[in-house]
């Protein structure tokens, strides 16, 4: 039984080819990806035509190359303001404050929500020693200064991170007299009641809401 | 015979100390355990919403479940929650102090290594964070500490209820109390009664303490050597730490401390956390920072404040 840390080097036979070994290691660095579906990916490289490898390397320095941050948002983006940010019809007075740029395109699909963004890069994690400091506060703190922003709607992830992100934008920003509001929590769709854990369902007791009627 | 680390699969009650993200959905959880220390394992899918066990394998969660053995690594099976510490993960001081002493407990413990003493102690100072006062509101319960002869010159005469709001002496109380109890059980409990290099008794008077010699020194051997930080040592702090090495929580927690003892307790307890780990706290950052603000902006006491011989 093997028990070890899942960021070690992969176990590559000694017989490997060195550039593979190296394609084999860079592969096995990134996130999700173990020491077989690495091995797979790089064997599949080798397989490859030509003209797709140079396309996908091309892609790769491409995005080092021409991403930046937007100035405004910290959103990956092409141009020194993003197309969110630019967008005159969005509304400026709400900005929801999430950890990753993804996050960002989870709540794009939903339509639900029109105002910007403010991406972080990460939460709060204390005992991996990243605190506010390491976070894009300061640049959301900024966006407050000329009053033109009422509402931080904090999106993190509901876990004790995320939480903890939270509770510290929400103390940093409230005596600002900008209203800081966090995603509700409850039941997910397709949930079972069964396998709920108590904090949720107290939430999702708390925030039990009546039926919509004369829809 | 199969021994236990050779089963298939095995059940246990653990609290998760870290996790991080991995494949699509999947999440790697650390969990300190009472009769394997910790254990590491894959919860697959935990990530996804309707998924069955992510819920429970948050941090700071006491749960029991069951871990199968795998080839390249263990995986989670069912999961039941056991202790959400609800009342932890509402309040940013209360979960930054939890925090600070999950990672204590993990520095202070191995991989399938039996650790019980310092399991119940981690459970039981999570659930003590969730009911202690951390004076900002009412007090859940009157203060009824036992206050021992050794411990009676630390009162003060002032009400605790009745201390400005933004202070939370008994949360850093307990704090202390916790960091005490892990390096009793762990076998690193500095000497407080004796001199850490002659072993001479104690006189009752102000003395220095030194972590890389393992406690507190007498007048004879304080002279610092090269590179060796000295630590100024109260009497009242002395009997504070004596008191908390020999005591559980009901004993400890009705004792009023004044900020600068507790600060220098802190202090002396902090830096021998340091030289025991070797290694730093990366979590002691963030709970001070919380502190700080509770306190109004007052800066908290730091290591650094050292004296030589």
């Amino acid at each position: 039984m093997v028990t070890g840390d899942p960021m070690s080097t992969p176990d590559i036979a000694p017989s490997t080819a060195a550039p593979v070994a190296r394609l084999i290691e860079a592969f096995h660095r990134l996130p999700g990806i173990g020491p077989k579906t690495a091995q797979r990916l790089t064997y599949h490289l080798i397989r490859m035509p030509r003209e797709q490898a140079e396309e996908l390397a091309e892609s790769i320095l491409s995005i080092k190359d021409r991403i930046v941050l937007c100035g405004r948002c910290q959103n990956v983006t092409e141009t020194p303001v993003c197309a969110i940010c630019s967008d005159l019809r969005r509304d400026s007075t709400r900005i929801c404050a999430v950890e990753e740029p993804l996050d960002v395109v989870s709540i794009e699909r939903t339509r639900a929500f029109r105002g910007q963004y403010h991406v972080l890069h990460g939460v709060i994690s204390p005992s991996n020693g990243i605190g506010p400091e390491e976070l894009k506060v300061r640049e959301l703190l900024e966006r407050l200064r000329d009053g033109t922003v009422q509402e931080i709607i904090v999106a993190t992830n509901p876990n004790l991170e995320g939480e903890a992100t939270a509770m510290y934008l929400q103390r940093l920003i409230s005596p600002l007299g900008v209203k800081v509001t966090r995603l509700a929590r409850g039941l997910p769709a397709g949930a079972d009641l069964e396998y709920a854990d108590d904090a949720t369902l107290a939430h999702a007791l708390e925030a039990r809401s009546e039926f919509k009627t004369g829809q | 015979m199969t021994s236990p680390s050779r089963a298939q699969s095995f059940r246990c009650e653990g609290i998760v100390l870290r996790h991080r993200d991995a494949g699509e959905a999947d999440r790697f959880i650390t969990l300190l355990t009472p009769d394997r220390g910790l254990v590491r394992a894959v919860a697959r899918g935990a990530r996804k919403t309707t998924s069955k066990i992510g819920g429970h394998l948050d941090l700071l969660r006491h749960v029991s479940l069951t871990v199968s053995e795998g080839h390249t690594f263990r995986a989670v099976g069912q999961v039941e929650g056991i202790e959400s510490y609800r009342g932890l993960r509402e309040d940013l001081g209360r979960m930054s102090r939890g925090i600070y002493m999950a990672e204590l407990a993990e520095r202070f413990s191995v991989e399938d290594a039996p650790n019980p003493s310092v399991f119940r102690l981690l459970a039981s100072a999570l659930g003590l964070i969730e009911k202690t006062w951390d004076g900002t509101s009412a007090r859940p319960v009157p203060a009824q500490g036992v206050i021992l002869s050794e411990a009676k010159n630390l009162a003060q005469s002032s009400d605790l209820a009745t201390r400005p709001a933004t202070d939370s002496p008994t949360l850093d109380l307990l704090a202390r109390w916790f960091e005490i109890r892990i390096l009793h059980l762990s076998g690193f409990l500095p000497r407080f009664s004796s001199c850490a290099e002659c072993g001479r008794d104690l006189e009752q008077r102000d003395h220095v303490f030194s972590a890389e010699r393992g406690g507190l020194l007498c007048p004879d051997c304080k002279t610092a050597g090269g590179g060796e930080r000295l630590l100024p040592a109260g009497v009242p702090a002395i009997k504070l730490l004596r008191h908390m090495a020999r005591s559980d929580w009901p004993a400890v927690e009705g004792l009023r401390v004044p900020p600068d003892d507790l600060a220098q307790a802190e202090r002396i307890l902090r830096t021998h956390l340091r030289h025991v780990i070797d290694h730093k706290i990366n979590s002691a950052a963030f709970m001070d920072e919380v502190r700080k603000w509770r306190n109004g902006g007052r800066r908290p006491p730091l290591p650094e404040d050292e004296v030589s011989g």
